[in-house]
């Protein structure tokens, strides 16, 4: 049977920029022309949900908020193997969570897909409050050329 | 013995903050031993205001990516509660199966993924991975399976879309409840064998204990976790969920932004503990099995075996669910959703989340759009016990090494895994 492909996103629609692949999956849902072969998978706020969104895939595209040090609304396609967390977690609660730790993890466990890529997005503001700043919100329609382009070919 | 010691566990930011540990003590004697929590407010109720009663709990899923089912249930409760909406035993006992799917996701990941590694001694899951590969992976396989289950009743794993007020939107066919008897059924063996390897290492928990008041939902002939009353070991009356604001008596203090809870005593907890101390007796025959075999007692008041219980109460929601599904198999429920009319009203609820006991309260105008709210989290009801059991906790390991009193401190605070900072998850990346 032919491998699948997802699009994962994590994130908070009421934390301001960090809800931007929530808002990007919602505009995908709407999508024609999607293939065929692709599910889109909200894991919500639980990074270690991803680990099971991977297993068995041809290739995986992660959307997250990323602090990248790039301009706000800048967004940067990049494997997991070219970045370095820079994340420090005490581990006091499951609550607090590194995509690239689960990564990690699921390729440890055997149970990564072939290809994982990240599209990263610079926030503007992460802060209380529902929707995107307008600086990310003008810029939508510019991310999702990026992610569909990563599905027109093949690995 | 060092008669001096410093510690300061801190997270970095405050928008993703987690609580501080910091300990003082000079000359063998502590001048400050703090559980901090510098977490900014989430705004939550105010966000809810102004909505409709059917967009709330959509909302309040949002609170946290772990518990998001417990979240939904609560408020879908309250709004049945105020607009008067009984459901159907048979519906009830699907919410039931519903909000034990979670309790197994939330259990097994906080045992798998952040108890384990302390028992075998290593920082995280991930080295965890490279020292015990088939440990890691039987624990993935049940975190999958209970993923799965939330995904058939609930309409995907994290912040559900099936459950709404008056009922479902979709119920189950005999036949994925048949698969779902199947599925877990077969994983009773496996819940078992992870149960082994952490009663193999239990040791390493620390011996501590201090005994303080248990709050926790109480119903007869069930452990409850979906409905009952508030009961606390220091009363035998139980009190109405709709009294719940008499029992958390919330209050401020300098030393965080939560706000914190007592109730008869300084402080109160919640959680797993706190259920086993009060419904023990009704726990399934399987997870008091379970219960005997690490040697859990009629109480327990070492908080570091919070976690243990945890999969004590795996057991009982496997055990409790087959003998659930038995029924649904041939009898699923007729009918989705109760009718109802929208009407003014003040609607309160409360569920066990997996951290603990978890109010919330809605007011609704004539047009069913959402006026107040109050929300009551177990983490910040648990605050208050967490200072208390660290004051208790530091002057008693004050022989140890700094490294080993902090490691134990930082056990304690992974022992009620803290619900402090699902609100964002975003990247942090230099390049390389």
């Amino acid at each position: 049977m032919e491998k699948r492909d997802a699009i994962v996103v994590l994130g908070n629609p009421f934390m301001g920029d960090e809800g931007v692949g929530p808002a990007l999956l919602e505009i995908l849902r709407q999508e024609p022309n999607l293939p065929a072969s692709l599910d889109l998978i909200d894991t919500g706020g639980n990074i270690l949900n991803a680990l099971h969104s991977l297993s068995g895939r041809r290739k995986v595209l992660f959307i997250d908020c990323a602090l990248m040090g790039l301009q706000p609304g800048d967004s940067l396609r990049f494997l997991p193997a070219e970045v370095e967390t820079q994340k420090q977690m005490p581990r006091l609660s499951l609550h607090e969570g590194d995509l690239l730790q689960m990564l990690e993890t699921a390729k440890l466990l055997g149970q990564s897909a072939e290809q994982v890529v990240i599209l990263g997005i610079e926030p503007d503001r992460v802060e209380p409050g529902e929707g995107l700043s307008p600086t990310l919100s003008s810029r939508l329609g510019f991310y999702l050329q990026q992610i569909l382009s990563e599905f027109k070919n093949p690995i | 013995m060092p008669k001096n010691v410093k510690i300061d566990v801190h997270h970095v930011t405050r928008i993703e903050g987690h609580g501080n540990l910091v300990v003082r003590a000079t000359d063998g004697v502590v001048e400050k031993a703090e559980w901090q929590v510098p977490e900014a407010p989430r705004f939550f109720e105010s966000f809810v205001r102004g909505r409709r009663w059917d967009e709330v709990q959509g909302v309040v899923s949002r609170i946290c990516g772990i518990c998001s089912i417990s979240h939904s249930l609560v408020a879908i409760k309250a709004v049945e509660n105020a607009f008067k909406i009984q459901l159907t035993d048979e519906l009830n006992q699907l919410r039931t199966l519903t909000h034990y799917s979670e309790m197994l996701q939330s259990h097994v990941l906080h045992v798998g993924y952040l108890i384990a590694p302390d028992l075998f001694n290593v920082k995280s899951v991930v080295p965890l991975v490279e020292t015990h590969l088939d440990v890691v992976k039987k624990i993935v396989a049940l975190h999958r399976a209970a993923n799965e289950w939330s995904d058939l009743l609930a309409g995907r794993t994290t912040h559900p879309i099936t459950i709404v007020p008056g009922g479902f939107t979709r119920i189950p066919t005999q036949r994925e409840f048949r698969d779902l008897h199947k599925r877990l059924a077969d994983l009773v063996p496996l819940a078992q064998e992870v149960a082994e390897v952490v009663l193999s290492a239990a040791d390493k928990l620390p011996g501590f204990t201090r005994e303080t008041e248990y709050v926790a939902l109480k119903k007869k002939g069930i452990y409850a976790f979906y409905d009952g009353e508030i009961a606390t070991s220091d009363l035998k009356e139980l009190t109405p969920v709709n009294q719940f604001e008499k029992v958390v008596n919330e209050y401020v203090t300098p030393q965080s932004t939560a706000k914190w809870a007592r109730w008869h005593r300084d402080s109160y907890a919640v959680g797993a503990l706190s259920r086993y101390n009060l419904n023990r007796e009704e726990l399934s025959p399987l997870a008091k099995k379970w219960a005997l075999m690490f040697g859990l007692g009629e109480k327990v008041i070492n908080p570091y075996l919070n976690s243990v219980v945890q999969l004590v109460e795996c057991a009982h929601v496997l055990e409790h669910s087959l003998a659930m599904l038995e029924n649904m198999m041939t009898r699923p429920p007729k009918e989705a959703k109760m009718g109802f009319k929208v009407v003014a009203g003040n609607g309160s609820a409360s569920v066990e989340a997996p951290r603990g006991i978890l109010f919330h309260r809605y007011l609704f105008n004539e047009d069913g759009v959402c006026t107040a709210a109050n929300l009551c989290i177990p983490t910040n009801q648990n605050h208050g016990n967490l200072q208390k059991d660290v004051e208790a906790l530091v002057p008693s390991i004050l022989n140890l090494s700094q490294t080993d009193i902090q490691k134990y401190l930082e056990m304690l605070v992974r022992a009620y895994d803290p619900c402090v900072s699902c609100s964002t998850h975003y990247l942090d990346v230099k390049f390389v």
